[in-house]
């Protein structure tokens, strides 16, 4: 199991080269996980996607049910994967596949373990400061979301 | 079997989209759109929901991430028309507050060329066959 406290998530860190092919793990986080929301649900479409922004969000979803299904690791092709969410095949330092997995680091719902990626199952409701960004509709629903819910946990990015 | 748009709801503004119009500059002309339902029963019988498995397996990479976010937030809400402020959709989807030509030119959303407003696909949304990428 690879808990979130040895692994190298993204703050000060720049984009990094990636490999064609990328080794994907599940992170296991039970506190997240007891206490977030599973990143196929109406939390991470309504609240995580404004700050995430559209491709790293599709990402997420995508990365997290492979790391899921293969939990002893799976090697994806970046250059496909960016295909398969309509990002074109460019997989280079700037393409915007590799933004997109630097973004989920840069957020704590990725991060790297060596060269292989670890990928949240569940993510945190978004912190007071990321609130603070979003309009009033948004924040509405995060109360309606988090209300039944006891929300202790958050990754500030 | 033709597919229909309904009328914008009484008292909107009746914003045409005239044919040839780039549609990146006719939305960057304006802060809100009122958004209409298409309804097409053979689409709506056969077809499947923009927050379906299979919309995102196989129309996703034909039109890409911002479009389909888009495409489930626009169905998402009164299915008898509303008026949709661009720039907040914008922010929802994580593209920033920006409602500029170049923002809409990489944001493609359903936008008909004889549309009298936005119009969206109103129940099951997309067609089986990833055709017609044209008209996003």
């Amino acid at each position: 199991m690879v808990t979130p406290d040895r692994l190298a998530f993204g703050a000060g860190r720049g984009p990094r080269s990636l490999e064609p092919t990328l080794v994907i793990r599940p992170l296991t986080d039970r506190g997240v996980e007891q206490a977030g929301f599973p990143v196929d649900s109406p939390y991470v479409e309504g609240l995580w996607l404004s700050v995430l922004g559209p491709s790293a969000t599709w990402a997420l979803r995508r990365l997290s049910a492979l790391a899921a299904a293969r939990p002893e690791g799976v090697e994806v092709d970046l250059a496909e994967f960016g295909r398969s969410l309509g990002l074109g095949s460019g997989s280079g330092r700037s393409s915007v596949i590799s933004r997109s997995i630097e973004r989920l680091v840069t957020f704590g719902v990725a991060a790297w373990d060596g060269d292989a990626l670890l990928v949240r199952q569940a993510v945190p409701p978004l912190s007071p400061r990321q609130l603070s960004r979003l309009s009033p509709a948004l924040v509405g629903l995060h109360r309606r979301l988090v209300a039944p819910r006891t929300p202790e946990v958050g990754v500030e990015r | 079997m033709t597919p229909s748009i309904a009328e914008p709801q009484p008292g909107a503004a009746r914003v045409r989209l005239q044919e040839g119009t780039d549609a990146s500059s006719w939305l960057s002309a304006r802060r809100t759109v009122e958004a209409i339902p298409i309804r097409h029963p053979v689409i709506e019988a056969l077809g499947h929901h923009p927050t379906s498995e299979y919309a995102e397996q196989f129309w996703l990479p034909v039109i890409g991430p911002s479009a389909l976010w888009a495409h489930r937030r626009l169905t998402a809400g009164d299915r008898s028309g509303y008026q949709l402020d661009l720039s907040t959709l914008g922010q929802e989807i994580g593209l920033g507050t920006g409602t500029g030509r170049n923002y809409w030119r990489t944001t493609p959303i359903p936008c008909p060329s004889n549309g009298s407003a936005l119009a969206t696909a109103g129940e099951p949304a997309v067609a089986p066959d990833a055709a017609r990428r044209e008209s996003w």
